[in-house]
């Protein structure tokens, strides 16, 4: 099957039926006739030996861009191994925009950018602006930025991929329609995928500038808080924070100069959801254009 | 030895840091306030290591922690600079 | 909610600081050199994936690991003592007193703790990575001391201070940043 996501269109392959099956499930309101179309990147989900197609099977994915060592996974667990495939074809293979390891949203026709390490709630936040908060999902997991003097960011608005405690905090928010299955035991506890709003998927050719940063960090029992980041501190964060970034030469470099001279960052501390909206509507009050 | 800012770089000044993009390497440098304060003194006509030392001595109040002086720290980091293609060797 | 503009800005910090140890009260900009032995320059190349990235969602791959700077391999050099506030101290100031803490006199001849640095010296990145990501300091290294050791880790990778394996540090800095948030 293929499916386009924001910029790139993915061809899916499995000699099972299941994994393709929960993919269209998964994918059913992202644009998906499109056999004719030339694909960017193909990710093949394969028994992990001819054996395993009988029993238990177990599967891994083989795509262009890959990393080393990856763990065979639980046909179970299929959706889990496509994405991760998926991601790393446009982190490591998509050289058209900066690849931002960070999530994006729209509002007033302006974008938020959110930055962070795994684990630092960049998921949760981003489904809590969407579901929550009225912004347009852009997505989770990675930021486009357009190589212009004045850069862009683009919608890759993949499922999102909620964690443990944050299915819970958005199952409470989120139409229960909008879930995909519950997958237990993998390596970062239970994941839950949430589908975007139908809206943003259909909004996925819409960009828009950024006008603000934030990085945000979770912390049971924090009071909330806000710190301005210096320009060479929001520029080191999101170059290291990109997958492609210095290899897109003189325009990535002069793309990032810009957004850093241009836009405003913060980090921000919570430790609840509301106050992590809070903060946000109040930097991006004072600093919309 | 000569020393000239290269024709192949992009200077680009942020509020509290200075970056260098090096075209022919596709490098970005993250220069040390002293690294840039040694990068601006060189003109684009070229000068030689004394002559660098010199006009950082109008600028600045010099004081180095090492114990060669600071004639040879800067001297050092002028060739530092040239190793990294971001300053030439000229005539 | 706190509005934290107030927090001092870290150059601010550095000018204060600069100025409490400069006898000379110049007009003149201070150029101040670093040691020899430290570069002045750190790069960041194209050969380097910068993020460690797994492709999310607990796939089941490790992260991607940088090819040019490898957070296993790389290493930061750590000095002998350092202040609270993350300032080197030469160890000519550094007194032992008996209750096995290390102090230095300060301009107002008040004594201050300062605290030393590694035992190997050193760190390696992953080191540093875990022990940030963590919340914990590594094996052998107490709590304020390694509260120390990031104010010293920081001000190098904010070149506040000259010191060795910049850029091992900026290949961490969100993990800093995250800790001192």
């Amino acid at each position: 099957m293929r499916v386009q996501i924001g910029p790139a269109v993915f061809d899916l392959r499995s000699p099972f039926a299941d994994p393709i099956q929960a993919a269209r499930t998964l994918y059913r309101d992202y644009p998906l006739g499109l056999d004719d179309e030339i694909y960017d990147f193909a990710v093949a989900a394969i028994p992990a030996s001819p054996l395993r197609r009988f029993l238990r099977p177990s599967l891994v994915f083989e795509a262009d861009h890959m990393v080393d060592d990856i763990v065979p996974l639980d046909a179970s667990l299929a959706l889990l191994g496509f994405e991760m495939a998926i991601n790393l074809q446009m982190a490591l293979g998509y050289r058209r925009d900066i690849v931002l390891h960070a999530a994006s949203a729209e509002r007033d026709g302006q974008g938020i950018l959110i930055t962070g390490e795994s684990g630092a709630g960049k998921s949760t936040l981003s489904a809590l602006l969407s579901y929550s908060a009225g912004w347009r999902h852009m997505g989770d997991e990675l930021a486009l930025l357009s190589l212009e003097d004045a850069p862009h960011l683009k919608p890759y608005p993949r499922p999102i991929g909620l964690k443990n405690r944050s299915i819970e905090e958005m199952a409470a928010r989120a139409p229960a329609t909008r879930f995909g299955p519950r997958l237990e035991n993998t390596v970062k506890g239970t994941v839950q995928h949430l589908l975007p709003p139908v809206g943003a998927i259909a909004a996925m050719q819409r960009f828009a500038p950024p006008a603000l940063i934030v990085a945000p960090h979770y912390r049971e029992g924090a009071e909330p808080a806000y710190y301005p980041m210096s320009e060479s501190a929001c520029y080191l964060r999101l170059s290291t924070a990109s997958t492609n970034q210095l290899k897109l030469g003189e325009r990535g470099f002069a793309a990032l100069v810009s957004v850093v001279r241009s836009v405003p960052a913060y980090d921000i501390v919570y430790g609840k959801s509301e106050d992590a909206l809070a903060l946000v509507d109040r930097l991006w009050t004072e600093h919309r254009r | 030895m000569r020393f000239r800012p290269s024709r192949d770089i992009r200077v680009e000044r942020l509020a509290d840091m200075t970056l260098v993009f090096h075209r022919l390497s596709g490098e970005t440098h993250i220069l040390s306030p002293e690294a840039e304060a040694i990068l601006h003194a060189v003109p684009m006509g070229g000068a030689d290591g004394p002559a660098v030392v010199e006009t950082l001595s109008v600028d600045f109040d010099i004081v180095s922690a090492d114990s060669p002086g600071p004639d040879e720290t800067i001297l050092a980091r002028l060739q530092e600079l040239a190793d990294l293609g971001i300053l030439q060797r000229c005539p | 909610m706190t509005d934290m503009n107030e927090r001092t800005n870290e150059n601010e910090r550095a000018a204060e600081r600069a100025s409490e140890d400069g006898k000379v009260e110049s007009r003149r900009r201070v150029l101040k050199l670093g040691a020899l032995a430290v570069p002045a320059v750190a790069t960041l190349s194209p050969n380097m994936a910068m993020a460690t990235y797994g492709g999310g969602n607990g796939g089941g791959s490790p992260p991607v690991g940088g090819a040019g700077v490898s957070l296993m391999a790389c290493t930061v050099p750590m000095p002998e003592f350092i202040d609270e506030k993350g300032f080197p101290v030469d160890r000519r100031e550094v007194v032992r007193k008996s209750n096995g803490r290390y102090y230095r006199k300060n301009e107002k001849d008040k004594w201050l703790l300062v605290y030393s640095g590694p035992a190997e010296g050193s760190y390696s990145g992953q080191q540093i990575k875990d022990a940030l990501t963590s919340w914990s300091p590594p094996p052998g290294v107490g709590q304020q001391e390694f509260q120390a050791h990031v104010e010293y880790l920081t001000k190098v990778r904010y070149q506040q201070v000259n010191g060795a394996g910049l850029t091992c540090l900026i290949s961490l800095t969100s993990n800093l940043d995250a800790y001192r948030a």
